[in-house]
């Protein structure tokens, strides 16, 4: 009888939170603004998938599913600078440095130390950056901002646009996950 | 699903029009998101709505069937993650011609 006991408490707390976390509708927005030019893009279909236990984070972008203000830039965008037909998605595998730190099962603000591959236009590069993990009603929030240079990713700039484009962009990702059933 | 994915990943860039249940819907001050699909399933098709038709999602909820016309911007299948199928859909709106 006591066996019982005990199997069904150590499966009820096992159960207490989830491992992992997931969403398809994670926001991920870029900037390439110069004084000259307002050049921001924004995705809210980026699926993104955590898991508490091993600190494993992945990304995965559509090209395509960016949204501009101006059709034009969309266009350019996707035919120019990021090549969509040929290179489709962009993503990012990595894992959470400092997995100790976080407490999933506790409502609160996490910092997060991240470091992985982070693969755009066909190029893939390592890459580390921090954020914050916010954890409410036991959702994890994930919020970061990052730079990268398109050189690193072999995104040509014209001559002609070099000055209307900023050659290092700004990255962020503001995601609020579910966990997964 | 699969291969309605399958057929649909050579309509990437075509505009259609879908009908579904809403798996989720998230609102903010300047963009709607609508998941449509099962809720016993991962898979799903994500619709961004196009900014100029958001008013005409304020009483959409959880569990309404919708018809939905959009572009179609991605067709992923899902092998690695355990995510499902998913079709992602930009510039959309109510179908209000059904």
């Amino acid at each position: 009888m006591k066996s019982i006991v005990f199997s069904i408490l150590v499966f009820a707390s096992l159960n207490s939170y989830a491992q992992k976390f997931m969403t398809k509708t994670g926001s991920v927005a870029f900037s390439a603004s110069t004084p000259i030019e307002k050049i921001e893009g924004i995705n809210k279909s980026s699926a993104c998938l955590l898991d508490s236990k091993t600190g494993s984070l992945d990304f995965i972008v559509s090209i395509k599913s960016f949204v501009f203000e101006k059709q034009l830039m969309q266009e350019h965008f996707n035919e120019n600078y990021m090549e969509s037909d040929k290179f489709q998605k962009s993503s990012f595998k990595g894992t959470i440095l400092n997995l100790s730190s976080i407490n999933f099962s506790k409502d609160g603000e996490y910092n997060a130390e991240v470091a992985g591959k982070l693969t755009i236009h066909g190029v893939t590069k390592d890459i580390k950056s921090v954020g914050k993990i916010i954890i409410k009603n036991g959702k994890p929030n994930l919020k970061s901002s990052f730079s990268v240079l398109l050189a690193d990713y072999k995104i040509d700039i014209p001559g002609a646009v070099k000055d209307k484009i900023s050659k290092d962009v700004k990255i962020t990702i503001n995601c609020m996950l579910e966990a997964m059933k | 699903m699969t291969a309605d994915t399958s057929m649909a990943r050579t309509m990437i860039d075509e505009l259609v029009v879908i009908e579904g249940r809403v798996k989720s819907i998230n609102k903010d001050s300047n963009s709607t998101t609508v998941e449509l699909g099962d809720t016993s399933s991962m898979s799903s098709i994500i619709c961004q709505i196009d900014t100029r038709h958001q008013d005409d999602f304020k009483d959409i909820n959880q569990d309404q069937t919708v018809s939905i016309k959009g572009k179609i911007t991605s067709c992923n299948i899902d092998t690695d993650l355990g995510l499902g199928s998913t079709i992602q859909m930009n510039f959309c709106s109510i179908n209000k011609h059904k």
